[in-house]
């Protein structure tokens, strides 16, 4: 018992750090850092990394820390963050967080999208590399580039009462989250959508096609799209949009 | 390296008096007194930990195990990505951060330092609050690195010159800035201008109020455990200040990298446990609040911009991050309630209060917060009364 208790009060640094190079290892290995990262922070997390392995060497060869309650209150808390990480691994934002997180439909500025061109026929893909046939990024941002087009969309669901109350029950949102660097930062781009059948669950990922408009309310358009079809579909390899350029 | 008497501080005793913090004392006491003494000896059990101490441990381990049973509800689930994807985005800047910090403290001695700042105390704090331009740091990174400035002699509003500017006026800030107001450079100038003013403002009222009293908890020369843990601190007399203090006189290239990383990894240790708790909080915030709930009471003047400030404060974003959330309020807020919500976070929220504590006394972080929203109101009333409506 003494023994082990010697070890501890020598090695209970490089075991904490240990635990969270491993857990950042795990997450680059297996990609997992996509749930909660945008892809470009691959490189920052390598150089901490490499940053906490220096750390461990240089524990081992530190002399021993003491260990009371104050420290172990430390440890406790430095933990925490890798059993969530356990816990959130898979999980993406969805119908909850985009009610907490919508401001409503202010983000449209009503110009022509000033990152990509329109494609001439309707159906360009996003520049993240995502699988939906347009981004719902440019479509909720910069709609006027594919007004009066027949397009596709691939969007997770959220029934909204004050938007049924204002455009009809028949009415729901298409949304997906757009990152800037991380998930607690990701804000929902967004569309109205018609033809939906009324009972598919809420954050179900769907694609809908159909004629794009944009619908006038209180001189601000309004994007939607008059699904002519609609099906549910497995969740995309990258669940988030990113906003392009900004690293 | 010159380490202060750390049997002189506050609170902790000398060693040979009685004490039950200090884990010898009994010992002690049993040697001066044994011929006097018919008691048979018995060693005192070892004191009870203070009640703040063990509530913390208690409120930690409950947060593990709430965790750990109720990790398949979806709003754990939730706060969890939410929370991990703070600490995930800050923990690298944190680790370089607390890496420059250590090689400052090894590398760059306290006249080198002294050699390099500017002698008056204006062009000191002015030159500081735009160092970001040089050196670009979010203010997860900037803490670990002023920690270390301020044991080195930066002088008070100095550090909190380059603590305030550095996460604002810097590059990488001017273009997100741009990039979220789809190009719009006046409004990343206006937020850059008004931070750096905000900076040099709060930096120089700050030496002016504590020109005479403590206000920073790394001293020159003081190695941080002293500061950190005093009853740990007093267990080291007979060693050193600090757990390595003997190491810290290291050898050739390789032995101050050595000496410069393990300081880095105590300032990491040191300062990490703070960004968890103000991540936790964040989170929880994000999770629950919802954020329309923001636009239902902007009618009265000011009031936009004071809840742009609380949801700033709430939400611990990154500056090179935040503009983007701003954005989304365009046209529902007006550029200073905007502004409000850019200026407030990078220099004062949840996670920094926090990590604060690290760097200051307790009197000077409350001096500082005031300070730092009085300015950021100030700044934007004026921004109102010029007239800068809706983006």
């Amino acid at each position: 018992m003494k023994l082990m208790r010697a070890l501890f009060y020598r090695y209970w640094r490089p075991l904490l750090l240990g635990a969270w190079t491993y857990a950042l290892a795990g997450l680059l290995l297996g990609r997992a850092y996509l749930d909660f990262l945008r892809p470009e922070f691959v490189v920052l997390l390598v150089l901490g990394l490499l940053v906490l392995l220096a750390f461990i060497f240089s524990a081992i060869n530190a002399r021993p820390q003491p260990f009371d309650i104050h420290q172990a209150t430390r440890v406790l808390i430095l933990i925490l963050p890798l059993a969530c990480l356990c816990v959130a691994r898979g999980t993406t934002l969805d119908a909850n967080a985009f009610q907490r997180r919508w401001t409503g439909m202010a983000g449209i500025n009503g110009r022509s999208m000033p990152l990509q061109d329109a494609a001439t026929d309707g159906r360009t893909r996003d520049a993240s590399g995502s699988d939906e046939d347009v981004s719902l990024l440019y479509l909720s941002r910069w709609p006027t580039g594919y007004a009066e087009r027949t397009i596709a969309v691939v969007g997770m669901l959220r029934r909204d009462p004050k938007i049924a109350a204002q455009f009809g029950t028949n009415t729901c949102v298409l949304f997906r989250f757009v990152m800037s660097c991380c998930a607690a930062d990701a804000m929902p781009a967004a569309i109205l959508v018609n033809g939906i059948p009324a009972d598919w669950p809420e954050s179900a990922w769907v694609r809908a096609s159909g004629r794009f408009t944009l619908r006038n309310e209180s001189n601000r358009p309004i994007p939607v799209l008059n699904a002519a079809q609609a099906e549910q579909v497995s969740k995309p390899q990258q669940p988030y949009l990113y906003w392009k350029n900004t690293w | 390296m010159r380490y202060p008497d750390i049997t002189k501080m506050n609170n902790v005793p000398s060693p040979g008096t009685k004490n039950n913090n200090e884990p010898l004392a009994w010992a002690r006491d049993i040697r001066s007194n044994a011929w006097h003494d018919p008691v048979p000896l018995q060693p005192e059990p070892p004191p009870l930990p203070p009640l703040g101490k063990s509530l913390k441990f208690m409120a930690a381990l409950l947060a593990l195990a709430g965790i750990c049973f109720f990790g398949d509800r979806p709003d754990v689930r939730s706060f969890s990505l939410v929370f991990v994807s703070i600490v995930l985005e800050a923990i690298p800047f944190m680790l370089v951060g607390a890496c420059v910090g250590g090689l400052i403290e090894v590398f760059v001695s306290r006249e080198r330092l002294a050699t390099h700042l500017p002698r008056r105390p204006w062009a000191m704090i002015c030159l500081a609050a735009a160092l970001g331009i040089v050196f670009p740091v979010c203010e997860c990174a900037v803490v670990p690195v002023v920690r270390r400035l301020t044991g080195k002699g930066l002088p008070l509003a100095a550090a909190v010159a380059y603590l305030l500017g550095g996460p604002i006026v810097n590059p990488i800030v001017a273009v997100s800035t741009m990039l979220a107001y789809n190009m719009d450079w006046w409004v990343a100038a206006i937020r850059l201008l008004c931070g750096y003013a905000i900076a040099v403002f709060v930096a120089l009222a700050m030496g002016r109020l504590f020109a005479r009293r403590p206000a920073l908890l790394m001293s020159p020369g003081m190695c941080e455990h002293a500061q950190d843990n005093q009853e740990a601190a007093a267990r080291e007399i007979g060693r050193s200040c600090c757990g390595h203090g003997a190491q810290f006189v290291p050898a050739g290239l390789i032995g101050k990298l050595a000496g410069a990383f393990r300081h880095a990894s105590d300032d990491f240790l040191a300062v990490a446990h703070y960004l968890v708790i103000g991540a936790a909080v964040a989170a929880l915030a994000q999770t629950l609040v919802d954020r329309r709930l923001f636009l239902e009471l902007t009618a009265l003047p000011m009031v936009p911009s004071l809840l742009m400030m609380g949801l700033a404060i709430l939400l611990n974003l990154c500056s090179e991050a935040d503009a983007f959330i701003t954005a989304s309020f365009r046209g529902l807020l007006s550029l200073p309630a905007q502004m409000a919500f850019m200026l407030t976070g990078p220099m004062f929220d949840l996670k920094l209060l926090l990590m604060y504590r690290t760097v200051f006394t307790r009197r000077a972080i409350i001096a500082l917060a005031g300070l730092i929203l009085l300015a950021v109101l100030v700044v934007v009333a004026a921004l109102e009364t010029l007239g800068m409506g809706m983006s």
